[in-house]
């Protein structure tokens, strides 16, 4: 048996010091978000407009300065990411472009309203290009955002999203930089000059880091598909090996990107959870359920294909309470990819703190792991509680959903100590979330995952 | 809980540019000091317009009919009506007609000062009419200071 030494990577998610990082990275971001208009805060500009205008036009450099970071945020900084956990970086993305679009929505709306005469025709023929350029500038963020909230309803391809995401935010984000330079009044003036030249090169830096630096270094560790095996509940295992050297090493419950087949410089990657012991270095696995059109090509995929593993991301693990007493996994379908190798891994370790697993599946047949959670039990303290929508003849299980009726008895005896891991679809995990709210579990021992980014 | 967390930073961060916002209107818009005046608040009248009004009234009332034509209030303001980045309140106090037709049409010293796009948009008014611009002149040479 093979005991995990979590390597110095890895070993960034933990310990005592991630609220202290957390936080100086909260700090920084606020500095960024707000340097545009500490900017103007800063001294001597040109005379004033009066107070509704430079009120407005002030709303307009906060919503660029949050929009700006919006690069930052998405580009996977491990560094950065790591005290709170990628996923919910990704879930502040989503807000943070709410917040950025309604600053310069304010700012566009509140200049309509109290100076109409300057907003003039919005006819591009005619219209000053400057303030062509904000409009459509304006028009691109309303759109990246619908797109992005809406792209299940609006049936958008992910790959074809994605590319969509990345021009018509980067068009944005340059149409509303020139806008504030052909303007000019408040950024012409000395030093402010060079620093808004300085604050553009940034968000180049980080385009440039996403789309050349990230792929290069992931060229550099190569893996090969070994097998794609089809598992119970329409969902594949894929495993991959290293070409060279040891896999990465994660902590279980962690996902990674994937590209497939392609290479990292063609975008095309998308998350995975693993689901293999991360005791074993040797290969990673991934469990995939067949939901969208990447998902559904998975089974073509031909055995020694070449991908490449952004990773490992994500604070979804039993590693960051070493010394929780116990944990209970609550998991509805794929959601039990991760939890899977949370339990593969702890029985690696040989870890023998009672576990407790409630897990929902539409069948008894699309019970995903189901032998080898029967199996896993004989090596672990672990209790396994299967929830079925459709019981077969003669079930004498639970019966429904994850539902405060069934869940409560179980965790009753857990709720004042151990750690909760939630993973699963959203409806399901927000009503596990309140029934363990209720059952007075706290939500610092409430762990979920945000799989679903957009 | 984290992402509690992250929708409070989302509101602290709104929030605060909102806060910073209307502290930089209101300090950078101080109450008028004598050595600063700013343009008086929208729908005040410009003091000296009818006392020291030269041109003949019905000058008047082209020059301001070819001032809302060209949707000069796009750029400026007058008696805080339009634009407030650059107030004409006072262009006839220290600027004589000769200037004045400049500054309008993107010539002579304007056209040194002025940034180049700017100075092209300007240019397009010497194609207007020369009443036109002489009854503008007229109007924007009757806005005084107050004394």
């Amino acid at each position: 048996m093979n005991t995990a030494t979590p390597s110095p990577r890895a070993d960034r998610v933990p310990g005592s010091s991630r609220v202290g990082r957390a936080a100086a990275w909260i700090a920084l971001y606020l500095a960024l978000a707000l340097a545009p208009l500490a900017m103007l805060l800063a001294g001597p500009l040109p005379a004033g407009g009066g107070r509704r205008w430079d009120f407005a036009l002030a709303l307009g450099f906060g919503g660029l300065g949050v929009l700006g970071l919006q690069f930052a945020l998405t580009a996977r900084f491990r560094r950065a990411t790591a005290p709170f956990g990628i996923d919910i970086i990704y879930y502040f993305h989503r807000y943070a472009a709410l917040v950025g679009v309604a600053l310069v929505g304010a700012h566009y709306a509140l200049l309509r309203l109290w100076f109409p005469e300057t907003l003039g025709t919005a006819n591009p023929l005619e219209a000053p290009g400057h303030l062509t350029a904000a409009r459509v500038s304006l028009v691109l963020f309303f759109l990246l955002t619908v797109s992005s909230l809406a792209r299940k309803q609006l049936r958008l391809e992910y790959d074809t999203w994605r590319i969509a995401h990345a021009v018509m935010a980067v068009s944005a984000m340059v149409l509303a930089i020139g806008h504030v330079l052909a303007v000019g009044h408040y950024t012409a003036a000395a030093w402010r000059g060079s620093v808004w030249t300085v604050y553009s090169a940034l968000w180049i830096l980080v385009a440039g880091y996403i789309r050349i630096v990230r792929p290069w270094s992931l060229l550099r560790q190569p893996y090969r598909v070994v097998s794609v095996a089809p598992e119970r509940g329409r969902s594949w295992t894929l495993t991959v090996a290293p070409v060279r050297g040891a896999a990465l090493a994660f902590r279980p419950g962690q996902f990674a990107w994937l590209s497939l087949g392609c290479s990292p410089f063609r975008a095309r990657e998308h998350p995975f959870s693993f689901s293999g012991s991360a005791a074993d270095r040797t290969q990673l696995r991934f469990t995939i359920k067949e939901l969208g059109d990447f998902t559904r090509t998975l089974r073509d995929v031909a055995p020694g294909s070449v991908s490449y593993v952004d990773g490992p991301h994500g604070v979804f693990t039993p590693d960051c309470f070493p010394a929780a007493p116990g944990f209970v996994f609550l998991t509805g379908g794929v959601g039990l990819a991760p939890v899977m190798s949370m339990l593969r891994t702890l029985a690696d370790r040989g870890d023998r703190r009672p576990l407790q697993l409630i897990h929902g599946s539409r069948a008894w047949d699309e019970v995903l792991f189901r032998e080898e959670l029967s199996a896993l039990q004989s090596r672990l303290a672990l209790g396994v509680v299967h929830v079925l929508q459709e019981p077969p003849p003669g079930w004498d299980g639970p019966v429904g959903v994850l539902s405060p009726d069934v869940i409560a008895p179980l965790i009753a005896s857990r709720a004042a100590t151990d750690v909760f891991f939630v993973c699963g679809p959203k409806p399901m995990t927000a009503s596990v979330q309140r029934t363990l709210r209720s059952q007075g579990v706290s939500l610092r021992r409430v762990q979920t995952e945000h799989f679903d980014m957009a | 809980m984290r992402e509690r967390i992250a929708r409070a930073i989302c509101m602290l961060t709104i929030g605060v540019v909102v806060a910073l916002s209307l502290l930089f209107a209101s300090v950078h818009n101080e109450p008028p000091t004598e050595n600063a005046p700013l343009p008086p608040e929208k729908g005040a009248s410009v003091a000296g317009v009818a006392a020291s009004a030269v041109a003949a009234p019905v000058d008047l009332a082209k020059g301001k009919s070819v001032y809302a034509a060209q949707k000069c209030s796009s750029c400026h303001s007058i008696a805080g009506d339009g634009n407030p980045r650059y107030p004409l309140d006072s262009v006839g106090s220290h600027l004589n007609r000769e200037d004045l037709l400049a500054w309008t049409t993107g010539t002579g010293a304007a056209a040194d000062i002025l940034p180049p796009g700017i100075v092209r948009r300007k240019q397009r008014y010497r194609s207007l009419p020369q009443d036109n611009l002489d009854a503008l002149v007229s109007y924007l040479s009757t806005l005084k200071a107050s004394k």
